[in-house]
């Protein structure tokens, strides 16, 4: 592993350690805790400062030293948890959040950083031990009962055996780090660093690690907490780590398999106190007498079981722990996500071979052939499933974000406010994933600044007290649906109106829809609460959440009911790489319309056409409807000024739904369903609306990739805007 | 680049004083440019107060030279040590190759360890 | 280790010279830094995107890659390119903060890689190239006729193409 890999991992490992902390401050937070809760926290935090340690980055260590000191006080109930310090600790963990962000030069750059660090320290000092000797004391009383249960029993202790990769020190791994991790779990009661692998001088090399080490060390810690202190050295090397149960005869088969002379490893042993001279003459004694029972047993023609027993006996140990390695791994491991990326893409290659292959087979009409190809198709898209559900994550860990934007937030705004979750194990596409924290942030935000009520106002209208916040997810039709409610006091439709007619949005006298004014506060620019807090407001608004939601695919909808409460519900596809669409065209140009947005298709022609609308009348409903070839002036010569009545109405119409809006597109010509891989056009056609992506036919010509929920909206808004200048 | 200063004295005595860092970064060079070419005379004194920084590269260097000095059948004579050796022994425990000689007569170099 | 490496080649490079890959576009030469260009294809046609503005000519399909393809005599503010049977489709790759971003420029043909050495380029003119000279790297001289060197990076600047694109849409 290099030692840029290493730092991956180290980042990974933080982020998720930090996120841990996360979680756990808010069950600190509402008082749901206990013993093992802050054990799980004070793990976290000494994980991340040993692994910062290992790759000297003094800045983590030092500043995560002392909350790791304040957190230990705090598992040894020397401390109580107060709201004052919860709140704190949630202010450090978000310093060393910027921390484990900022190099060590950056850190040394930044004055404020460093700054901040110093005052949450200063704030820290009631819950920082003042007195350093008292704590060595109370370490020397601890450490007392441990050396007499040394005295009575065996050392309770660990042997580590490090034959490290040679190549470590180049790699910018030195020992010292790890050996210095080790100290901080326990005492290290021995270690012998062997110089017996050293090479004549003509054949050294400075920059190989020729030191082998074997060390004793006296912890509470588990295996796999040692285990992680060479987790970025393990691939190379060979690391030996035996259990204070381990038998004599575990240390006679390490004795074996390391390479360096066993009466030698037979001294370094009985120096780390792993292995006494009567164990060892005991062993032999043991094992001369199994030879002795074998040899008799095999003069006696019974076969030598004995010995194979004590091999097993022997191993056993050993082989747990590597089967239990092997558990851990195979459970699960960590992939770079561009590989990921990668592979995502190549399948999406291969599904667009496999359509062209069908379209050859289908011409040569050889039923073995198409049979062939057929099964091919079924694997293909079996290969497709599963390499997108790799990419797949659940939805609450972005989730449990958010209750701590709840929790600061409703402290800043003084108002009572609990976070339901539900549907965390909904499973969306990463990349979906990674773009939905800010649109979602602002909503919760906007819920709680503008929907839910401070106390007072809540129990005067007979609401209970604390004001609730619902985040949910859910599957529905293809989609995944991310809900956000709350019981506040809704959205009145009149303010909208007003402030919707003040601003030139709409004229006084249009006739609106309820769902029409809700979809008003997406407009750019528009603003229901009259003050403008800190929080929600300030210029960006909903049309910011809208387009980051929209260009995810995706769409929002809005739900509410004056003085009861309000819900967004925003829509989205479950992954953005592969699509199944619908393959049409329109003038010379392909485009696809994403399979899960079409309710039907209609000829055109046979349906009415509504007399100064861009509207038709489908079984009685008025559809707005809109021509691709001319939103896209596909034919060069477009009317702008009098597009209804130029523009001739196409054959075929495809009816594409999405959320509660439903639109009809206009078309030339329908091919039929196709798998589409999205390439993304890149971010030159960003602004481009209506097109949310390019894809590769069969024959390699390109198609472009309709995004229904902006057209749906062009379609009505041109519909609205008509019937406005009709008024 | 770490210092050394040799001083290859009548008495049959090498003086190796080295001061500054040694450490990966420096290792290498350091020892195919100093090291491996060293002349020992059956005494070889060591000073090594002034060697600021070490890392477990710079260490391997240090007992190179002792393994140097040994098969040469070159006798050792540790004069002074730095902190930074120091605490890397301490952290190995590697007392038994970098302890200052204690002399019954006075060392020669009046250097203040 | 490496960023001796790096060092190393940045002071070979500065003593040396630099390879351009000059193409013409109309009576004009021009000349992009050789390391920018990935390849040279025959212009097979391009899809059209719709709505874009007259610089950006389509997209075409690189070995499942679709990228799009810059009219560079429009973006330099000169009449659009005439397609004949000699047109080509020059591949540049950039690297823009981390993210990289391939296009196709046209061009009317494709001449040759020149070496120049860095004392031979001279100073974009103030005025007279009719180019803005942000885009322009410098000028070299060979057999008589002045080459534009071009800064692919400033001239094809996907967020400063993106600017444009959204301009034309509004």
């Amino acid at each position: 592993m290099s030692l840029d890999a290493a730092l991956e991992t180290f980042y990974a490992e933080a982020k998720e350690h930090l996120e841990s902390m996360e979680h756990i401050l808010l069950q600190l937070d509402e008082g749901e805790y206990n013993d093992e809760t802050l054990n799980d926290i004070f793990r976290s935090a000494h994980t991340i400062k040993g692994s910062a340690g290992i790759f000297a980055l003094e800045h983590i260590v030092e500043f995560t030293h002392v909350i790791e000191n304040v957190l230990d006080r705090a598992r040894e109930n020397e401390i109580t948890i107060e709201t004052k310090l919860v709140n704190l600790l949630f202010q450090c963990r978000d310093h060393i959040q910027a921390l484990v962000k900022t190099s060590s030069e950056e850190f040394n750059d930044n004055i404020s950083l460093q700054e901040s660090g110093a005052n949450l320290l200063t704030q820290l000092s009631p819950w920082i031990n003042e007195q350093e000797p008292s704590s060595t004391q109370n370490e020397a009383e601890e450490k007392l009962p441990a050396i007499n249960q040394e005295n009575l029993t065996q050392q309770k202790c660990w042997h580590i055996s490090l034959r490290l990769s040679s190549d470590c020190l180049k790699n910018g791994m030195d020992p010292i780090s790890f050996i210095t991790f080790l100290s901080g779990l326990g005492e290290i009661k021995h270690i012998e660093t062997i110089t017996d692998n050293f090479p004549s001088i003509n054949n050294y090399d400075a920059e190989t690690l020729y030191f082998a080490y074997e060390i004793s060390l006296s912890t509470d810690a588990d295996l796999a907490t040692i285990e992680n202190t060479f987790m970025f050295v393990q691939d190379d090397s060979d690391i030996t780590i035996l259990s204070p149960e381990a038998t004599v005869d575990d240390y006679l088969a390490l004795i074996d398999a390391l390479p360096e002379d066993n009466q030698r490893l037979r001294d370094v042993f009985i120096k780390c106190g792993s292995l006494t001279e009567q164990t060892l003459a005991q062993a032999h004694k043991n094992k001369e007498e199994i030879e002795a029972l074998n040899s008799k047993s095999q003069r006696d023609e019974v076969p030598p079981q004995p010995k194979a027993l004590l091999e097993t006996l022997k191993n056993s140990d050993l082989q747990q722990q590597k089967s239990t390695n092997e558990r851990k791994s195979n459970k699960q491991i960590r992939i770079d996500s561009d590989r990921l990326d990668n592979l995502i893409n190549l399948i999406g290659e291969l599904v667009i071979n496999q359509q062209r292959i069908d379209l050859l087979a289908s011409t040569s009409k050889n039923p073995d052939l198409l049979e062939a190809v057929d099964d091919f198709e079924g694997f293909t898209e079996q290969i497709r499933d599963a390499a997108l559900k790799l990419r797949m994550v659940q939805i609450g860990g972005i989730f449990q974000r958010f209750k701590r934007v709840v929790r600061d937030t409703a402290q800043e705004l003084n108002k009572e406010i609990e976070l339901h979750i539900e549907g965390a194990e909904t499973e969306l596409d990463r990349l979906m994933v990674e773009k939905l924290g800010d649109p979602l942030t602002h909503i919760i935000r906007n819920a709680m600044d503008h929907g839910l009520e401070p106390v007072e106002q809540r129990v005067s209208v007979g609401k209970q007290s604390t004001g609730q916040l619902k985040l949910a997810a859910y599957h529905e039709a293809g989609h995944v649906v991310i809900a956000i409610s709350d019981d506040g006091k809704g959205i009145d439709i009149e303010v909208i109106r007003r402030k919707a007619i003040e601003k030139n949005i709409i004229s006084a006298e249009m006739k609106l829809t309820d769902n029409e004014l809700f979809h008003l506060i997406f407009h750019p620019g528009f603003s229901t609460a009259s003050t403008v807090t800190n929080l929600s407001g300030r210029g960006v608004g909903m049309d910011v959440v809208k387009r980051n939601v929209e260009s995810l695919q995706g769409s929002i909808e809005i739900n509410s009911t004056l003085g009861k409460g309000s819900e967004f519900k925003i829509r989205l596809p479950l992954t953005l790489a592969i699509i199944d669409g619908f393959h049409v065209q329109s003038q010379d140009t392909h485009f696809i319309i994403p399979q899960t947005t079409i309710t039907e298709c209609i000829d055109l022609t046979s349906h009415q056409h509504i007399e100064g609308r861009h509207c038709i009348d489908l079984r009685g409903e008025m559809i707005p409807f809109l021509n691709i070839s001319e939103i896209f002036m596909l034919n060069g010569q477009p009317n702008q000024k009098m597009p209804n009545k130029k523009s001739i109405p196409r054959e075929e119409l495809v009816i594409v739904q999405f959320g509660n809006d439903i639109a009809g597109i206009a078309v030339d010509r329908l091919y039929g369903e196709i798998q589409t891989v999205v390439k993304p056009l890149g971010p030159i056609f960003n602004s481009l609306k209506g097109i949310g992506g390019s894809t590769l036919l069969g024959n390699g010509d390109i198609a472009f990739i309709l995004d229904i929920p902006q057209l749906i909206e062009m379609a009505i808004n041109r519909d609205l805007s008509h019937r406005h200048l009709a008024n | 680049m770490p210092e050394i200063k040799v001083v290859q004295k009548r008495n049959n005595t090498t003086e190796v004083t080295i001061s500054g860092e040694l450490t990966i970064y420096e290792a290498q060079s350091f020892f195919t440019e100093h090291i491996q070419p060293l002349t020992i005379q059956q005494q070889l004194n060591l000073k090594l107060a002034k060697l600021t920084e070490v890392d477990t590269a710079g260490i391997q260097v240090l007992i190179m030279l002792l393994n140097k000095a040994q098969e040469l059948t070159a006798s050792i004579r540790i004069i002074s040590l730095s902190v930074a050796i120091k605490d890397y022994c301490e952290l190995f425990q590697l007392h038994h190759y970098f302890t200052v000689t204690k002399d019954k007569v006075k060392s020669n170099s009046g250097e203040n360890p | 280790m490496s960023e001796l490496l790096h060092q190393r080649d940045k002071k070979l490079s500065q003593q040396e010279t630099r390879q351009f890959l000059t193409f013409t576009i109309g009576e004009e030469h021009f000349g992009m830094e050789l390391h920018q260009t990935r390849e040279i294809l025959e212009y097979d046609g391009v899809t059209q995107v719709p709505l874009m503005p007259q610089f950006l000519s389509g997209v075409i399909n690189l070995r499942g890659e679709v990228v799009p393809v810059i009219d560079l005599s429009v973006r330099l503010e000169r009449k659009p390119i005439i397609l004949h049977k000699r047109t080509c489709i020059i591949i540049v790759e950039l690297h823009e903060s981390s993210q990289h971003c391939v296009l196709g420029l046209l061009a009317d043909s494709v001449n040759e890689v020149i070496e120049i050495p860095e004392q031979d380029i001279e100073d974009a003119p103030a005025f007279g190239a009719k180019i803005r000279p942000e885009f322009i790297l410098g000028i070299a001289k060979k057999a008589e006729t002045f080459i534009i060197l071009l800064d692919a990076e400033k001239t094809l600047s996907p967020k400063e193409l993106a600017h444009l694109v959204e301009a034309e849409l509004k």
